[in-house]
């Protein structure tokens, strides 16, 4: 039946029509994907475009948009202080949550995974648990209580460390360092099981032909053996992480409210809550959007060229 | 390091002296003139003298413990109703013949107490019985005009002889009502007709056997989804006689009272409601048979076990209730429940936690036709007590038939039960006799009420105890230090030890009785320990303190959770003794079955929409045009009685078609933009009518120009619809007028409104009135006395609750008439305008919408709302003085009002007035009668000689959105006008606290209609006069902006100890530069507008 069919070549005939014979020949794989493919676009893509061409008009929700072209976007690069100051919350949240709750994550995971397999499931639902129960992080703020009678604050004036509750979550002097304990405390969740998983798959067979190789010592196992064997997992879980970080929002303003007390943890995030909630300002809180979504992007792009030097 | 502490509290002690010497001083002064601002005459405060002869720490079981030899009186003394004293001080009225009694009748009102001398015949104890209406009365005063009207709230007396109260218990004795049902009938020409629960119709129904099958007919008229709709509950009036009891339930037994041969005098003293009073005696409670003496009688009469067939009662066809909250409830969890039905709402039960409270009752009938004993087997369920059993108590035609039937025992099971009533230990079989009996079920302690008695007891010992030390210690108690407490409180110690012994007793007790240790005993034993602890080592006393603490509120909450008996009824079954229960759940299969039915039953179930009774017939495209959809994003259980109100009164008044949607917040926004919004929205934030109009989502009420202007019907007087009930509609000036005059500021935008007051809330001070006698305090009147007293409070180591940040600052500045934004004098305006018109014409500035036109008829520019106002003397002056409340004189900034205010260490707070009451009621039932609340400390002003007492409030609104149309607007205005009448507001307050229980005080925004709700006449004359002191703060674009810097500047001068005016100065620019930016967006004027056409700030 193929036999007189002529293969159809690329160069034969223009680029779009040869992708219509393609979807055409594989329409099976086409109808199945579609129902995926139809969700996505109705509740990504075409959200993100909108939020793109909203974020060149000023929009109150209420009111029809109006076009603008690109003030929000200047106001908000050069006549914005906060949204400076969240650029650098967001940032050092990143980068400090981010690639120490990976670390974290790994070094737990690799600890972990040498343990006898009972006490590992164990440990695993332990360190998982407080990313699979919700809201769990707001035990942080009975024991950090601002009243008198809050556990820290009680503790610390029966020891005679400080004479009056401190409100910990409302001090701008502490709720830099608190959030970011709390962080990666509440970080230790997909990423860990990701690599859990990673440490089952990798075959064993390598580390006998590794010590053969002259592998020296269990860094040198996990740096040339287990980590390149386990890329895919660590690529998931450096992407979680990433966006988790850009993303670390709902937990601050559980803790602290919103807005932070002189902006001292405003996120982008919050930024973009703000406008988009209090303020009626949608093109604005849109143009915010647009520029965290780069942000991500970007950092997404930037984590394979770091994770290929991974045993090298 | 100590000499140096010793020294200090030396100096503290001279300084605090000194202090208070000199406070008296300045009270001398400020008591000048004690008037509230509006002049309204009325700050009702509980004289503290007047309080004290009611205080008394002695509980009843010590009371009955010192008299326990004395005898129970045999002689009755009948008082003389109408031999009242000359000193009563309540409206008083005797009539004769009233309400079918015989003789006559005393009519007490709502405030005040009434006195009787009486002459007691004989040495002994003495209980006090009242028959008395269970109606709502009237109460004339000498005049003639209506002193005071019954409110349907439970009726609540103080009972003392002679000087002084005996013992706490008698602070506060209750009387029940007794409610109705009013069942709709649905006639087949869709008119409506009504019967009650105590009609010859609806008693031969029940009394019917057959009635009593689930397939039988029902009473419920079903509203057009199919679903049942519950009967309305009315107050019923009759005569009933009962004894004084313990309103706490602790004592099972009427209250008895001590007297001595000779003369006294007996006082009635009110707390809520009047009372019709037909007869008081004071006489001992007659003895009760035991069970076995009670057969023994029968039996020897000759009466036989029943043998016939199972009588019935559905549990969801009461007849009488004490309670409005008592309510038919819908049980979907088991099959069996009677009758039931996979996706439709059927009545098939009734109770649970709506029947929790000692005191309350329903009441069945039942038409017996053979004499004899019968087993009574209710079907029961009772899941919240693990472990543990709630209690009721049977009344059969009124008369308890042994002493074993007030502890009848209910066990715990997550399942129905269908046990024989029983004690625990036997199965009880009750006599009746044939013909109709009525069957009352009450809410007790049974077995115990004793243990919990004890409890009680204890706890306010200890929290005695803890406030005697910590005045010793204060707050911070150091443990290193001996403060020598066997010498200074040797009383406490040995307190100490024995309520250890106590609490251990009762641990071991409740194991007795319930038969198995568990989670209860545990917190007992658990105080129990540290108490104990703390009684043998005085040096340990000081570091056991904040766990004393936290162990006497966790023994206050197991008391307040013991306390309560929830129970579930489906039905009580009268059955042959030695039948066979009738099945209590049904089995696996069923049950899967069931649920199988239900689960594909919610596919196709609508939830959400609220069905009405009667389908009105609204096919005229006129009134079609009309039609508007209202939607709220309340509670279900609210929404629901919004739909029988506009079912009931509106549709009766209006023959409008409304829809009413259940909504979650937060689609209002995107329902609008979408055009598929409401016409009105019920229950919008205080800054939502301002910030959807400026975006033109909202229509103003009183002007053309962007609305509709309610203040002129005349266009609709001709219409087909409207022209038919326009006289009815309220103008918009007169709704406004409903409302205190400054809750319509935030709705308010140059001139136009767009929205109308909903609910109000705000604070007022509650305090303590035991504890401020017991500390010889007054209750502030000015912040002058409120100063003086933070010495004597802080002394004691007490705190006192204040709201942070510019909550307090701003009520303080109010007070002393500055406002949040800057205001401006008639020449400023002026000078502003003339500004502005340097550059543009008159017409050219009315079409940039730049002018408006004022009430009085002047033109202005729009600048209000252009700058704000903090950086002004009074603003930065009272900012500070609120920091430093909170930095120099160390008030908490964050704590639990209700456990502070309960364990007595927070005696005095300034709190919101509703949620604070809510919680108090349910919260901390033991000290009921010992707090109260009024207006706020007011601000002297020496010119005027009077005092600011103003408080400032949150209002919430009614909007009309861009969904209305020319057509539509006045069905829209109607209904908004209607929602905020005070007879409206009045039953939708009253009808949520039926539903969901007297912690659910409404905060209308209505003033007419707080007087017809149940608060109580001293809570409603301070309530009033806080009413009328009421200011709230304007919303201009960008007033988002100042709650966030304020609080930031705040928290600068509370955490990192930085100058609260330098703070806040360092933040106006912010704000002002948002408003200036919001304002731009608006295209309205700014400050920078004006910098441009040259500085008129300059020329000022």
């Amino acid at each position: 039946m193929a036999k007189k069919e002529q293969a159809v070549v690329r160069k034969d005939i223009s680029r779009f029509s040869w992708t219509l014979n393609e979807i055409k020949k594989h329409k099976v794989a086409y109808l199945m994907v579609a129902p995926f493919f139809i969700l996505f676009i109705m509740f990504y893509v075409v959200p993100v475009v909108l939020s793109v061409v909203l974020s060149f008009t000023v929009f109150n929700m209420l009111e029809f948009p109006e076009f603008v072209f690109f003030d929000n976007y200047i106001r908000l690069l050069f006549d914005d202080e906060v949204f400076i100051t969240a650029i650098k919350n967001t940032l050092i949240f990143a980068v400090i949550t981010g690639p120490a709750s990976y670390l974290l994550s790994l070094f737990f995971a690799w600890f972990i995974n040498e343990l006898r397999p009972k006490l590992r499931a164990f440990l695993t639902l332990i360190f998982y648990a407080p990313s699979i129960s919700g809201a769990v992080y707001l035990i942080w703020a009975v024991f950090f209580s601002s009243d008198q009678y809050g556990f820290v604050n009680a503790y610390l004036i029966e020891f005679g460390i400080i004479n009056e509750p401190k409100l910990w979550f409302q001090d701008t002097d502490t709720i830099f360092p608190l959030i970011i304990v709390v962080a990666l405390w509440t970080s230790l969740g997909t990423s860990f099981l990701t690599f859990i998983a990673g440490f089952q798959v990798v075959n064993k067979d390598l580390y006998e032909a590794g010590a053969i190789d002259g592998i020296k010592n269990r860094w040198q196992e996990l740096w040339y053996i287990t980590l390149p064997s386990m890329r895919p997992q660590m690529m998931l879980s450096a992407i979680l992480s990433i966006t988790g970080a850009f993303g670390f929002g709902g937990v601050i303003t559980a803790l602290v409210g919103f807005p932070s007390p002189d902006y001292c943890v405003h996120t982008i995030m919050h930024h973009l809550d703000d406008y988009g909630g209090a303020r009626y300002e949608m093109g604005y809180a849109s143009a915010i959007a647009t520029i965290l979504f780069f942000m991500m992007i970007g950092c997404n792009l930037l984590i394979p060229r770091i994770l290929r030097k991974v045993g090298s | 390091m100590t000499r140096f502490k010793n020294c200090f509290s030396k100096l503290m002690a001279v300084l605090l002296v000194c202090v208070m010497l000199l406070g008296d001083y300045a009270l001398l002064g400020a008591y000048a003139k004690v008037e509230s601002v509006d002049g309204s005459d009325s700050l009702v405060r509980t004289s503290l003298s007047e309080i004290e002869k009611l205080l008394t720490s002695v509980s009843y079981s010590s009371y009955l413990e010192i008299y326990k030899d004395v005898k129970n009186a045999d002689k009755e003394i009948v008082i003389d109703l109408s031999a009242y004293k000359e000193d009563s001080t309540a409206t008083v009225n005797l009539k004769d013949g009233y309400e079918g009694a015989e003789g006559t009748v005393l009519l007490m009102g709502d405030d005040g107490k009434i006195v009787f001398d009486i002459d007691v015949p004989e040495t002994a104890m003495y209980s006090v019985y009242i028959e008395y209406w269970t109606g709502d009365i009237e109460v004339l005063d000498a005049s003639g005009a209506v002193a005071a009207v019954g409110k349907s709230a439970d009726i609540e007396r103080i009972i003392y002889f002679d000087e002084s109260v005996s013992f706490k218990e008698s602070r506060s004795l209750t009387f029940t009502r007794a409610w109705k049902d009013v069942y709709t009938k649905i006639e087949d020409d869709k008119s409506k007709s009504y019967f009650d629960s105590v009609s010859d119709f609806f008693l031969d129904f029940v009394r019917d056997q057959a009635n009593m099958s689930p397939d039988s007919d029902r009473l419920f008229p079903y509203d057009t989804n199919g679903n049942e709709a519950k009967p309305t509950k009315e107050i019923y009036g009759m005569w009933t006689g009962s004894f004084a009891y313990d309103t706490s339930g602790y004592y099972p037994n009427p209250l008895k009272y001590y007297l001595t041969e000779g003369a006294h005098t007996l006082n009635i003293e009110t707390i809520t409601e009047p009372m019709a009073i037909k007869k008081i005696v004071l006489k001992a409670a007659s003895d009760t048979l035991t069970y076995d003496e009670y057969i023994a009688k029968h039996t020897a009469a000759g009466a036989k076990d029943y043998t016939g067939e199972t009588l019935k009662i559905q549990a969801e066809y009461p007849v009488l209730t004490s309670d409005r909250t008592l309510y038919q409830i819908n049980d979907r969890k088991s099959s069996v429940s009677e009758p039931q039905d996979s996706t439709l709402i059927r009545y098939n039960s009734i109770g649970s936690n709506k029947w929790q409270y000692v005191g309350q009752w329903i009441e069945y009938t039942i038409d017996v036709k053979e004499s004899g004993f019968y087993s009574i087997i209710p079907r029961s369920k009772q899941e919240e007590f693990m472990g543990s059993f709630v209690s009721r108590k049977i009344l059969i035609d009124g008369e308890l038939p042994f002493e074993e039937a007030q502890n009848l025992r209910f066990n715990y099971s997550t399942s129905w039960r269908t046990d024989v009533l029983n004690n625990g230990v036997t199965n009880f079989k009750f006599y009746l006799e044939e013909g109709i009996h009525t069957i009352r079920f009450q809410v007790v302690l049974g077995d115990m009420s004793d243990i919990l008695g004890r409890v009680s007891d204890s706890l306010s010992n200890l929290n005695e105890y803890y406030r005697k030390i910590l005045m010793i210690t204060g707050a911070e108690p150091d443990d290193t230090r001996d403060y020598k407490f066997q010498k200074l409180i040797p009383d406490v110690l040995k307190g100490f030890k024995e309520e250890a012994e106590n609490l251990n007793q009762i641990a071991e007790e409740i194991i007795l009785i319930s038969g198995s240790a568990g989670d209860q005993t545990g917190t007992l034993k658990k105080v129990a320990v540290i108490v104990e602890r703390m009684g043998k080592h005085p040096s340990e006393i000081a570091g056991y303190m904040n766990t004393l603490k936290e162990y006497t509120a966790t023994l206050g909450t197991w008391l307040s959770d013991n306390t309560s008996q929830p129970l579930l009824l489906d039905y009580v079954a009268f059955q042959a003794v030695d039948a066979k229960a009738p099945k209590a759940e049904a089995g696996f299969f069923a049950s899967m079955w069931a649920e199988i039915l239900k689960f594909f039953g919610s596919f196709s179930a609508d939830y959400n929409s609220i069905g009405s009774l009667v389908e009105k017939d609204y096919s005229d495209e006129a009134l079609q045009e009309c039609a508007i959809e209202v939607w709220t994003a309340n509670s279900r259980e609210e929404a629901t009685i919004i739909r029988n109100l506009v079912d009931d009164s509106f549709n009766e008044r209006y023959s409008i078609p409304v829809t009413v949607k259940l909504v979650v917040g937060g689609t209002l926004l995107p329902a609008t933009l979408a055009g598929t919004g409401p016409d009105v929205y019920m229950g919008a934030g205080q800054s939502d009518p301002v910030n959807f109009a400026i975006r033109s989502a909202v229509y103003s009420l009183n002007s053309e120009a962007h609305g509709y202007n309610f203040n002129d019907l005349s266009k609709w007087a001709d219409h087909p619809v409207y022209g038919e009930f326009i006289d009815d509609i309220a103008t918009f000036d007169e709704v406004t007028k409903r409302f205190a005059p400054a809750a319509m500021v935030p709705f308010t935008l140059y001139g136009e409104a767009y929205g109308i007051a909903d609910t109000m809330s705000f604070s007022m001070m509650f305090y303590r009135k035991d504890l401020f006698v017991e500390l010889g305090l007054e209750v502030p009147n000015t912040w002058e006395d409120f100063y003086d007293l933070i010495y004597t409070m802080q002394s004691n180591s007490l705190d006192i609750g204040f709201p942070q940040g510019t909550g307090g600052s701003f009520i303080w500045a109010y007070q002393q008439n500055d406002d949040l934004f800057v205001t401006y004098t008639d020449e400023e305006y002026d000078a502003y305008l003339n500004q502005l018109l340097t550059q543009y014409t008159m017409d050219e500035l009315v079409e940039m919408g730049w002018v408006y036109t004022d009430a009085s008829g002047k033109v202005r520019p729009k600048i209000d709302g252009m700058e704000i106002n903090l950086g002004s003397n009074t603003m930065l002056e009272t900012f500070k003085k609120v920091c430093e409340l909170f930095t120099d004189y160390d008030f908490p900034y964050s704590y639990s009002i209700a456990t502070r205010f309960r364990q007595g260490i927070m005696p005095l707070a300034i709190a919101d007035y509703t949620s604070t009451y809510n919680t108090m009621v349910i919260f901390a039932p033991e000290i009921s009668g010992l707090w109260e609340f009024t207006p706020l400390p007011g601000t002297f002003d020496p010119e005027t000689e009077t005092i600011n007492n103003s408080t400032i409030a949150a209002v919430s609104s009614l909007i009309m959105m861009r969904g209305a149309n020319e057509k539509n607007a006045l069905s829209a205005w109607t209904f908004m006008q209607w929602w905020s009448s005070a007879d409206v507001q009045s039953t939708f307050g009253n009808e949520k606290i039926a539903l969901l229980g007297p912690s659910a005080k409404y905060s209308t925004a209505n003033i007419e209609a707080l007087q017809k709700m149940s608060w109580s006449k001293d809570e409603l004359d301070n309530l009033v006069a806080q009413f009328n002191a009421v200011e709230c703060t304007p919303e201009y674009p960008g007033s988002y902006i100042i709650g966030r810097f304020t609080n930031f500047a705040f928290l600068g001068a509370y955490n990192n100890d930085d100058n609260p005016v330098e703070k806040m100065r360092s933040y106006l620019d912010d704000i002002n530069a948002e408003l200036t930016r919001k304002r731009q967006e608006f295209d309205l004027p700014t400050t920078e507008t004006f910098k441009e056409l040259g500085s008129v700030a300059d020329d000022k």
